[in-house]
């Protein structure tokens, strides 16, 4: 879900933000972790809140990798 | 989720389109059937795909109802699921849920071999087809409002919305009843339980409620659901990002065919048994930091919720 919604997103964000960041010197990483956030922040907080609702609503996954109920840490 | 889907669909069609169609003369009912539902066909698309994945993966409610092997309402993922798990088939079923692991084999293109370091190549991609500055002055005048236009409005249909009210009220007593229902109960102490199992609390009493949150461990149990929910939502997110951008900008190779991996990846059964295996086989069963790592992993690449 998450990788999807991101690449939609993206497809709206001009390209020459890229490179202008490029020219400016900012790598790759850089320009994920500094740039990107700000630009994605609706569709970052939307991807978090539909996994948060996912985690927060899971039963299966901690049923069969957690065995014992008393020492679920 | 349909309804947020909805709601946000709703939220973006111009309220303009509706005064435009009520000036040349459009009923309610013309109104929802020539603008609302023509503008919210996106929002039902993207409903229904949720909805078909959603029914491919879903094995908990055929597993209570029907039993888990019961050949008439079998399904692929509940065949995975209940052969994976304690069966003689164990074997069998890794296989079949197995597919979404083979991405971790090719994680070596996701290298980033296209971003535009140098100044000489983006100089060489630049395309200024558009003139930077668009004339504000017109951009101004098309936004004046025009005041004799603006009584027109939503001309409201008065049977109509006291149909509407009423059919809203009957919804919310419904959903609402049981709700108020159990805190009626919840208020009760012991004796008046006994006493009077359905009728309006005489007493009110909020002791249940501490000792159902001492006795039920309740704080330790939120404080993880918080952190588990929290950390994997997190990595989840930034995995998305990580994964989505270098797809959408096209620095990779084939983005194209990576875009139909995502989508096609949503509708594969569950990978609970081969999770469990890679669990197991990792050391991870039974920690917390398995559970985070895999819940992440899940939900950034599966349908969550």
């Amino acid at each position: 879900m998450g990788p999807l919604l991101v690449t939609g997103y993206l497809s709206s964000i001009p390209r020459e933000i890229d490179e202008a960041a490029a020219m400016d010197g900012a790598g790759y990483l850089r320009y994920l972790f500094t740039f990107l956030p700000r630009l994605m922040a609706p569709v970052l907080s939307t991807v978090f809140i539909l996994q948060a609702i996912g985690v927060w609503n899971d039963i299966i996954l901690a049923t069969i990798l957690f065995p014992d109920q008393t020492k679920c840490r | 989720m349909a309804v947020v889907i909805y709601l946000a669909g709703l939220q973006a069609i111009p309220s303009e389109l509706y005064e435009v169609a009520s000036i040349d003369g459009a009923t309610a009912w013309q109104r929802l059937r020539f603008v609302t539902i023509p503008l919210l066909a996106p929002s039902v698309t993207a409903n229904t795909l949720l909805c078909i994945i959603g029914s491919l993966q879903s094995y908990q409610l055929i597993y209570v109802l029907t039993g888990p092997i019961n050949p008439a309402t079998q399904v692929l993922s509940l065949a995975i699921f209940t052969q994976g798990f304690g069966g003689p088939r164990e074997g069998q079923s890794s296989p079949r849920g197995t597919p979404r692991r083979s991405r971790s084999s090719s994680s070596s293109s996701w290298r980033s071999s296209r971003w535009p370091l140098s100044p000489t190549s983006v100089a060489g991609r630049h395309r200024y087809d558009h003139p930077p500055v668009v004339a504000p002055a017109a951009l101004q005048a098309a936004a004046v409002q025009h005041p004799e236009t603006a009584h027109v409005g939503h001309r409201r249909n008065k049977p109509l919305a006291v149909v509407s009210y009423l059919l809203m009220l009957v919804v919310v007593v419904i959903y609402a009843y049981p709700l108020l229902f159990l805190i009626n109960t919840a208020l009760k102490s012991n004796n008046e339980f006994l006493v009077n199992p359905t009728g309006l609390v005489q007493s009110p009493q909020l002791a249940n409620f501490a000792s159902a949150w001492r006795q039920g461990n309740f704080g330790a149990y939120v404080l993880n659901s918080v952190l588990y929910t929290f950390v994997a939502a997190g990595l989840g997110t930034v995995m998305s990002l990580l994964v989505g951008f270098p797809v959408a900008r096209g620095y990779v190779k084939h983005p194209r065919v990576w875009q139909g991996l995502f989508a096609a990846m949503l509708f594969l059964p569950n990978t609970l048994v081969t999770v469990f295996q890679l669990a197991l086989r990792l050391g991870l069963y039974d920690t917390a930091l398995g559970y985070i790592l895999i819940m992440a992993s899940a939900s950034a690449w599966a349908r969550c919720s």
